[in-house]
């Protein structure tokens, strides 16, 4: 519930301020921060359609001939459909003299791609370079390929141009007019003759299911007609060397280059600090100021039934990730309770930027850090829900660390999603959102009671030295006078 | 639950930060992401620069201006960092306030002599350098109250700090990174807009920001004087950017169309086409854990395997072979402005020659191309400095931003 609540806040930024972002920095991406760069900075001027054309290049250079090695693939086919996408983003995005055209795509790779609709091939044929061809279709960045070959004519089938094809060559029309896009495939790749032949299709992934994009699922990968289509015109030898290539696209999609590393750190502007001249206690509520919910809670705490409930003297909250304290009168600064509070969480923080490494399997890394957190006098708690029967001396974490940036939450170190989130390895230089909810028991303000205090994403890097933030995470409790 | 979706969004669309223009802005630091870098570098960077340099603790003395006060602190005091062996570098201020995120204690400096006896170290690094060095910074005065302070038995453990500052400092924590990507977007950026500025018969090159220069046939360089622009010149540009105590610069180049040219003329795509073939020569053989030398010694050898001259000066070779377009190379460090010099470096000249190449580190890819061209006489060569910001990891060499895509066309 918590989870979903934050995918929510997070969709919610995206939405409303990719268009006013996109007015004022006109270059920078449309859309990009709903699938890329977490969610809560889609302003960033950094993000540029250059900036974006290096990143491509990047990773192609650098993590494609990797995975597709560890994967012992020597061809790459990537298939994203034309006819499919919606046009809704497209129309809110309308008028904003846009440079970047490959929005409103659900497939994982339209922006690593920088396309809505093509048949991308990339084959090993030695050295350090993989070929990278557009097979058919067009990409933003042409230059980041060593062949494009372009939109199909037939693309568009409501033209003469097929009418005369078809009347012209009746023994090379495909069965049906999906399979265009694939004419001339089969001797492309017969030339290079490839032994394992990747293809974007799921066969255990629920690349959906795990999707960040709370209102932008991701596909699973191409069609069932795709997949016959792209069968047909391989013939049968061919097409017998097809596997899946969705632990590839997993591997492609989460290890980062240093660019993406710049992206994701940000403006690197200071935040805004907000104004609260007027809150009223007693009256203010804490939808009336935006608030998320409430940290200062009992052990029962039913948030949806706080949502109207007006802010009180001594009661802390949070707005997304900053926290605040309404002051009581006579009081300059939090109680010793709540900066408590606070010196746990950063303690938590520090356990797992100390123990969280590439290599470690988001199962592995769980268990790592549930272990540490005991032995530093934590409880860990498998759900985002306070547990009165264990011992109030003890402050309760719960985690959920995932993956942000790419649009999907694998690799996962949570109990919680889909057990191949867990399963992923941790890859050198994963952008992380470092999500983890504290629940810290105060006795002496009665039983049950406690305070709570939930990351969202902070952005982490995963090094070989642990994780280190690309932005500053908050820094402190705001006290409200 | 709808309700709640509404005011999120409300609340979410008075969050946003209005700018002005798609002009990058200029790059900031603002405290909690100084703060970040102090912490990261003292978590990250600290522990495995002690262990290299052998030293299990260090002190600075800080008086006034130091090259390291971004890092340590901005007050006048004597820092100490303790390597007990654990994960963490024990971090204690004496006679300052301090950052208490980061610090661990505090106290008079009184208190230094007992403080390091209770830790018995064995090598303890000083900030003073035999050399001349910017991490010299110690006054007389101070290091000879804390050699009294440490008494005979550990006065005698202390050594220069010198190459542990550097490593230091040439340490790259994310957060220095992503801001290091920041500022190489900005000075290119700046760059383009310098370039077009340029009007060929008009624009003299101190009229134009930066170090700006245009070399002739024969070598002769005019550099940010009021020679004006013409046409067939290869201008260079190179800019900084700047946030406080982190700098960096790169380099763009622009040629002036001729009249009736309307590309590149041959000559000009041909030194454009060693250009990615030197840069991809770079790339697939700079890894971290090797000195500068060993590098350069690296480099040199497969320049010359691919057919060009490594000359060790940025002036042409005129007794080289005319066939041979000869490369000079200077990979200085860049980030924070106090390690440009004192830093590993690739490069013929320079004390970081000797130090290892780190994993992240942040430095210049700056090579200057002379390619010789028979057709236009002897001894006439065509002139490109070229200056992008790099950084090496596991993989090698990565560019955080888009390095030089191409010699701008000034028509």
């Amino acid at each position: 519930m918590k989870n979903r609540f934050c995918f929510l806040v997070a969709t919610c930024c995206v939405a409303s301020s990719d268009a006013f972002a996109e007015e004022h920095y006109p270059e920078a991406m449309p859309g990009i921060s709903e699938a890329y760069y977490t969610s809560f900075d889609s302003d960033n001027p950094h993000a540029t359609k250059e900036m974006l054309d290096h990143i491509r290049r990047e990773k192609f250079d650098l993590v494609l001939p990797r995975v597709m090695r560890e994967h012992d693939v020597d061809m790459w086919i990537h298939i994203i459909r034309p006819w499919a996408w919606s046009g809704n983003e497209a129309r809110q995005l309308e008028g904003l003299d846009l440079n970047y055209q490959s929005i409103d795509s659900t497939d994982p790779m339209r922006y690593e791609f920088g396309s809505n609709a093509a048949v991308i091939v990339f084959t090993d044929r030695g050295g350090d370079r993989i070929e990278r061809v557009v097979f058919e279709g067009e990409v933003e960045d042409e230059g980041a390929f060593d062949i494009v070959h372009g939109q199909s004519k037939f693309i568009n089938q409501e033209n003469y141009e097929i009418m005369d094809y078809t009347r012209d060559n009746p023994e090379d029309v495909p069965d049906t007019q999906l399979g265009y896009r694939f004419m001339g495939l089969q001797k492309f790749i017969a030339d290079r003759d490839p032994r394992k032949i990747a293809v974007n299709y799921s066969e255990e992934l629920t690349l959906a299911e795990g999707s960040e994009t709370y209102t932008l699922s991701l596909t699973d990968g191409i069609s069932f007609a795709d997949h016959r289509q792209l069968t047909r015109e391989l013939g049968y030898k061919l097409s017998r060397r097809m596997v899946s290539a969705e632990h590839m696209i997993l591997d492609y999609l989460t290890r980062s280059v240093m660019a993406e590393i710049v992206v994701f750190g940000g403006s690197g502007k200071p935040k805004k600090t907000r104004s609260f001249e007027k809150v009223v206690p007693g009256v203010t509520t804490l939808a009336t100021i935006g608030g998320s919910w409430f940290s200062t809670r009992e052990a029962d705490h039913d948030e949806e039934a706080f949502f109207n409930y007006p802010l009180q003297q001594g009661d802390m909250f949070q707005i997304g990730m900053d926290a605040y304290y309404v002051l009581h009168d006579g009081e300059t600064g939090p109680p010793p309770e709540i900066l408590r509070s606070w010196d746990e969480m950063i303690r938590v923080r520090k356990i797992l930027a100390e123990h969280i490494v590439p290599g470690l399997t988001g199962e592995e890394a769980l268990k790592l850090v549930v272990h540490e957190l005991e032995e530093a006098g934590f409880a860990y708690i498998d759900r985002d829900k306070f547990d009165p029967s264990i011992d109030p001396t003890k402050t309760q974490v719960h985690l959920d660390l995932h993956q942000v940036g790419k649009g999907l939450l694998a690799p996962r170190i949570s109990p919680m999603g889909a057990s191949w989130h867990r399963e992923k390895e941790i890859p050198l230089f994963l952008t992380l959102g470092v999500e983890y909810m504290i629940h810290m028991p105060v006795p002496e303000w009665g039983e049950g009671r406690h305070i709570y205090y939930c990351t969202l994403h902070p952005r982490a890097v995963v090094t070989p030295r642990g994780l280190e933030f690309a932005a500053p995470p908050v820094t402190g409790i705001q006290s409200i006078h | 639950m709808f309700r709640k979706k509404v005011f999120l969004a409300v609340f979410c669309l008075s969050f946003v930060v209005v700018e002005g223009s798609a002009q990058l802005p200029e790059p900031t630091i603002s405290p909690a992401l100084s703060s970040l870098i102090r912490g990261q570098k003292f978590d990250v960077i600290l522990p495995q620069a002690m262990r290299d340099n052998d030293v299990d603790m260090w002190i600075q003395v800080m008086r006034g201006k130091n090259p390291l006060q971004f890092e340590l602190g901005y007050h006048d005091g004597v820092y100490i960092f303790s390597d007990s062996g654990s994960d963490r570098v024990e971090r204690a201020v004496f006679g300052a306030p301090g950052d208490r995120e980061v610090y661990d204690s505090f106290g008079a400096e009184s208190e230094i002599g007992q403080y390091v006896a209770e830790r018995n170290p064995d090598r303890i690094a000083l900030n003073y350098a035999a050399d001349d060095s910017p991490f010299n910074t110690i006054s007389a005065t101070d290091r000879a109250k804390i050699i009294e302070a440490l008494g005979s038995k550990y006065g005698g453990r202390v050594v220069s700090a010198r190459k542990l500052s550097a490593d230091f400092l040439a340490g790259r924590s994310m957060a220095e990174i992503a801001l290091y990507g920041r500022l190489l977007m900005t000075s290119t950026q700046a760059i383009e807009r310098e370039f077009a500025k340029i009007v060929p018969g008009e624009t003299a090159l101190n009229d134009i920001d930066g170090n700006v220069f245009v070399r002739d046939l024969a070598g002769n360089e005019e550099n940010n004087t009021d020679y004006v622009v013409q046409p067939g010149d290869l201008i260079g540009i190179l800019l900084d950017a700047n946030a406080r105590e982190f700098s960096e610069h790169n380099g763009g180049v622009g040629y002036v169309l001729k009249e009736g040219e309307t590309e590149l003329p041959p000559e000009i795509q041909r030194i454009w086409g060693h250009v990615l073939k030197t840069r991809d020569i770079f790339r697939r053989n700079i890894e971290a854990g090797r000195t500068g030398a060993e590098s350069l010694e690296i480099l040199v050898e497969k320049l010359q395997a691919a057919g060009y001259v490594y000359i060790d000066r940025d002036q042409f070779d005129s007794g080289a072979d005319p066939e041979k377009t000869q490369v000079h190379i200077d990979f200085h460090a860049m980030g924070r402005i106090a390690s440009q010099e004192e830093a590993p470096r690739i490069s013929p000249t320079g004390w970081g020659r000797d130090l290892e190449i780190p994993l992240y580190h942040t430095f210049a890819l700056e090579y200057m191309i002379h390619m010789p061209v028979p057709e236009w006489g002897e001894r006439k060569y065509l002139y490109l400095c070229v200056h992008d910001g790099v950084m090496v990891t596991e993989r090698g060499i990565e560019f955080p931003a888009r390095p030089i895509q191409e010699i701008q066309i000034i028509r």
